[in-house]
């Protein structure tokens, strides 16, 4: 341990503590202000190259516009907004509810098989290595590959009803039934997304202290208590992260359910960014598809950042920790 | 305890053998198809006749793409790689800044950033060409590295600034006691250390360059000199035919080189100072 | 939509997804005139065409290489750069990379101000359909033939096998010869498909009836005379008794149309209704049996066989912003005028074409004899700008997302309500 700690730990200082002494007010903001430059570059890409253009999507949201140049956006006020919420054909309300299954459900089980997967795994070993990248390569497809495949196998004609069917004399709808279609949907995209937060686990566990881990179990601890007391607290930045990077692919879910069922069969798997992509864009109603891509935003931001906030002295734990 | 570990070690490999077969499943039957016709691939999904099986295909598939295949592996790669340095180059100074400051501010610029990681980069495509237009980089590959720079700077900076937040502040300070300067104290200190996120980072934003086939047409125009591979792949596979002779060799022409890319990558994951260097 | 764009209908471009388009503040200020067509011909043109398992990169190179040597002209032929044609058209106007001529699809109320009004065309005016899909009296699209829109092709050996002699005239005669089919243990009585499949081939069956029912039934629509669930209402009822009569299964609209042809080349299907392009999948891999065609069937034996559903093959439109429209229009005459080049396209995609002989294969020659022997040729649901246009966007694929549901349960009252809601809150003033 440092000098720094010591003097940390003991609560008081220490003749070897070296701070600094404070400097002047116009030093510090200075200093404020090079910290400021320190974000400079990465502002001025994200904000021209991803901010102004959601400001034009949510200027959209509030005309009716077809999208070609050289018709111009009329302005409706919330006329898109209220027919989302009203849902007059009765088409949003549904993908709404598809997405949060999507969501909730996935996030849930992307997360926990992900940490399972990660904590087996973490050591080094030509296995392990091998064992990664066979849990991580769905992920290297991409979503629309991944759907095809899936379609492929899971169909009525398929690889995997093909066998079930020779050996049982049914299949399994897989694909054709809307239930079943949803739940295989879930799955689906389970199969390929879990790959991110395991990569994220794996990285998370090289930085919490070996030493600690060891120490615990020396004096007796249970693999379990090790994992609940030195190991997850240790872990809860990456846990935050895992969660809503997931939870923010899983509410974005769109090429894969192109490739599998493209929204069927009936509408049983339209998810929100389906309804936003192949309906109102593809019907170029660009006003009615930003407002639909406004609320997405708005959802994710809240459920981001309330996760985020609950989870902060958690994380704020972890430092202390390592 | 030897043994216990021995066998709990025994166990562990056999469930994950299983789950593995399970999981390269979907692999194998794209492999295998690419090299199947028609016939077999509609009628005998699992395996693979060796008197049927052929080369033809995939040939045509590799000559067939109406463009250079080498020429469009290495544009790709060098996308792949440009996107990575600007992302990562620009997401560490201010992920620095923003683990390491206290207070209000930087907690806010964040959650700006953050806020980039709930819009689906298709909706913004077209205005950001308005905004390329207006600074002269519409239809440049700068201009499109920068859009897809652009896009992977929220999660980049995000999955970064808690890493660092992980990292104790010890090694930092002490370096600026003795007088470094911060930029030096980022790059000579703190990104050595940040191997295993830097990685993870590349990996990931490495795969949505790749897949990535709809801002390069829309970007770099359709007459565009140099295609990505994946481009010229669903350019093939778009007419969605139900012709699996084309689709499956297409496709795994598509994942093959990015495969390789995670399976050299992730050893960077593992490597990197383990968390014994860091306590020091 | 021609049928090129039906393939996998559903993809949906990235692109055309992000047609956030620029303002008019972002475009070029263009002039109102369109381009000039009297200048010379050269250069260099641009079409977007749809590629597809019969259209190939290979065969459109080879299509334009005649017209190529004999102007000069380079035509550089590109695929979309979403999943279709109907999706990149707009994406790219919007990115101001537009093409100079277009193929596969037909101007919508959106895209009818971007193409080039090609009425003072002679050749124009001598095209296929020109009448029913100009805009009052404006020719902005044309095309090469007509493709049959409702053809039901059948396997005559399982035909015979189940005791059935004469082709149903009659929806009676239908569900009997279903039923028929049923007993005699054929595994599919009538084959529907997936996606796009299964709104394109409900509504070819409804064609002959509902234009019997109801001439020119999308303006009736259109003026408030009529309503989508009134018009489809019967169609719906008759594919929920052949659903309840396990005539076709959920699985079937699970099962993409490339898998439901191969069963149909295998014999396990007894009846398929698609348009006339089937014939060239026949051709390409020809079954064992027999195969026989006929037309949908009415309530009304005396009236059979009715109208015959049909749409334009292989549509052109020019753009109004290209830089070089007398090579443009020189082209689309080309493509539409040119005997050679009308018969290779009917090669790649069959279709018919009034005076020639464009029949390659016994297959297209039967549809050709089904077509000769119809009253009149109709268009389908949401096909073009004019008098018969419904004036709402996406009319397919929720037809389809909507017709699906009588496989999954849903009463026909309340599939046929749901249709006409959603035409109500869809539809612009």
């Amino acid at each position: 341990m440092t000098a720094v700690d010591t003097a940390r730990v003991g609560g008081h200082r220490s003749p070897a503590r070296r701070t600094p002494p404070r400097p002047p007010r116009w030093r510090r903001i200075g200093e404020q202000a090079l910290n400021g430059a320190f974000t400079l570059p990465a502002l001025i890409i994200y904000v021209g190259l991803m901010v102004i253009p959601v400001g034009y999507a949510v200027y959209y949201s509030f005309t009716e516009y077809n999208g070609i140049p050289s018709q111009s956006p009329e302005w409706v006020g919330l006329d898109n907004y209220t027919r989302i919420f009203a849902d007059p054909a009765s088409e949003m309300h549904s993908s709404l509810l598809v997405t949060a299954a999507i969501a909730i459900i996935g996030s849930l089980v992307v997360n926990a098989v992900a940490l399972a997967l990660a904590l087996l795994l973490q050591k080094k070993s030509r296995f392990n290595t091998v064992g990664r990248v066979v849990m991580f390569y769905p992920h290297v497809l991409s979503a629309l590959i991944v759907g095809f495949l899936w379609q492929a196998l899971l169909g009525p004609h398929g690889a995997i009803n093909g066998l079930i069917e020779a050996s049982v004399g049914s299949t399994i709808p897989f694909l054709s039934d809307p239930n079943v279609a949803l739940w295989t949907l879930i799955g689906v995209i389970i199969w390929a997304q879990f790959g991110v937060q395991l990569v994220l686990y794996i990285a998370g566990l090289q930085t919490v202290s070996a030493e600690l881990q060891e120490a615990a179990r020396i004096d007796g601890a249970t693999r379990v208590q090790v994992f609940r007391h030195v190991t997850w607290p240790a872990l809860a930045p990456t846990f935050t992260i895992a969660l809503v990077t997931s939870l923010l692919s899983l509410l974005k879910a769109y090429d894969v359910v192109l490739g599998l069922t493209n929204g069927g069969p009936g509408d049983a798997t339209q998810t929100w960014a389906y309804e936003i992509l192949a309906v109102s864009f593809a019907n170029n109603r660009v006003g009615l598809a930003c407002a639909q891509a406004v609320l997405l935003i708005v959802v994710a931001a809240i459920l981001s950042f309330s996760i985020m906030a609950l989870r902060r002295r958690a994380d704020a734990g972890a430092e202390a920790i390592s | 305890m030897n043994k216990t570990r021995r066998t709990s070690n025994a166990i562990r490999v056999a469930a994950l053998s299983v789950l593995g077969i399970a999981m390269l499943v979907p692999l194998y039957i794209l492999v295998i198809n690419a090299f199947k016709p028609q016939q077999d691939i509609l009628l005998s999904p699992l395996t693979l006749d060796p008197a049927t099986a052929t080369t033809e295909f995939l040939e045509a598939a590799w000559n067939s793409t109406q463009f250079p295949v080498i020429d469009s592996y290495l544009f790709t790669l060098l996308l792949v790689v440009a996107c990575n340095v600007v992302s990562i180059a620009v997401s560490v100074p201010a992920a620095y800044v923003i683990a390491r400051t206290p207070g209000l501010v930087f907690g806010i610029v964040l959650m700006f950033f953050v806020a980039g990681m709930f819009i689906p980069a298709q909706i913004i495509l077209v205005p950001t060409i308005f905004v390329l237009k207006a600074v002269g980089l519409m239809g440049t590959i700068p201009g499109l590295v920068l859009f897809m720079s652009a896009t992977m700077i929220p999660f980049t900076l995000f999955i970064f600034s808690g890493y660092i937040r992980m990292l104790p502040r010890t090694l930092d300070e002490a370096a600026m006691i003795d007088g470094a300067s911060r930029l030096r104290v980022i790059w000579t200190i703190v990104f050595p250390l940040m191997k295993p996120i830097v990685a993870t980072a590349f990996v990931l934003n490495a795969l949505s360059a790749w897949n990535d086939f709809v801002s390069p047409q829309l970007i770099l125009g359709p007459g565009a000199e140099h295609k990505t591979i994946t481009t010229g792949v669903y350019a093939a596979v778009s007419s969605y035919s139900t012709n699996y002779e084309v689709v499956f060799p297409t496709l795994l022409l598509a994942i093959t080189p990015i495969l390789v890319i995670f399976v050299i990558m992730q050893r960077f994951i593992m490597t990197g100072l383990a968390s014994g260097a860091v306590k020091g | 939509m021609s049928s090129h764009s039906h393939r996998r209908y559903g993809w949906i471009a990235l692109t055309a997804a992000a047609a956030i388009t620029l303002t008019a503040c972002g475009s070029d200020g263009g002039s109102d005139e369109p381009p000039s067509t009297d200048g010379e011909v050269g250069g260099e043109i641009r079409m977007l065409v749809n590629i597809t398992d019969n259209l190939t990169q290979e065969k459109w190179d080879e299509l334009v290489a005649p017209f190529e040597e004999e102007t000069g002209v380079d035509v550089v032929i590109e695929g979309p750069t979403g999943q279709s044609v109907a999706e990149s058209f707009p994406a790219l106007l919007a990115a101001g990379t537009a093409p100079d001529v277009i193929q596969s699809i037909f101007p919508t109320a959106d895209t009818a101000p971007e193409v080039l009004d090609l009425t003072d065309f002679d050749w124009a005016n001598e095209t296929p359909m020109v009448d029913t899909y100009s805009t009052d009296g404006m020719i902005n699209v044309v095309g090469v033939g007509t493709q049959a829109q409702s053809v039901l092709y059948y396997n005559k050996d399982l035909f015979a096998e189940a005791g059935i002699d004469e082709t149903p005239k009659t929806w009676d005669e239908f569900d009997a010869a279903l039923a028929a089919l049923a007993d005699s243990g054929v595994q599919t009585p009538i084959g529907f498909a997936s996606d796009w499949a299964t709104g394109v081939q409900a509504q070819q069956i409804w064609h002959p009836q509902q234009n019997v029912t109801t001439p020119s039934w999308q303006a009736a629509v259109a003026s408030g005379e009529s309503d989508l669930g009134e018009q489809f209402l019967p169609l719906f009822e008759h594919i929920a008794s052949w659903v309840d009569d396990g005539y076709t299964v959920p699985d079937d609209i699970a099962t993409d149309s490339g898998t439901q042809e191969a069963k149909f080349i295998d014999g396990d299907v007894g009846i398929y209704p698609m348009g006339s392009w089937f014939a060239t999948t026949l051709a390409s891999s020809p079954p064992e049996f027999e195969v026989g065609v006929f037309s949908p069937p009415l309530d009304d034996e005396s009236a059979y066989p009715g109208p015959m559903g049909a749409t334009l093959a292989s549509p052109y439109m020019i753009w109004n912003g290209t830089e070089n429209a007398s090579s443009a229009a020189a082209l689309v005459e080309y493509l539409v005028s040119d005997e050679d080049a009308i018969v290779a396209q009917a090669q790649m995609d069959d279709f018919s074409r009034e005076g020639l002989d464009t029949s390659t294969n016994e297959y297209s020659g039967l549809v050709q004899e089904l077509m000769n022997s119809a009253p009149e040729l109709v268009v389908p649901g949401n096909q073009t700008v004019g008098d018969l246009a419904l004036p709402v966007a996406g009319f397919n694929p929720k037809f389809t997302e909507l017709v699906q549901q009588l496989w999954l349960g849903s009463s026909a009252d309340d599939i046929a309500s749901n249709l006409s809601s959603w035409y109500e809150a869809e539809k612009s003033e």
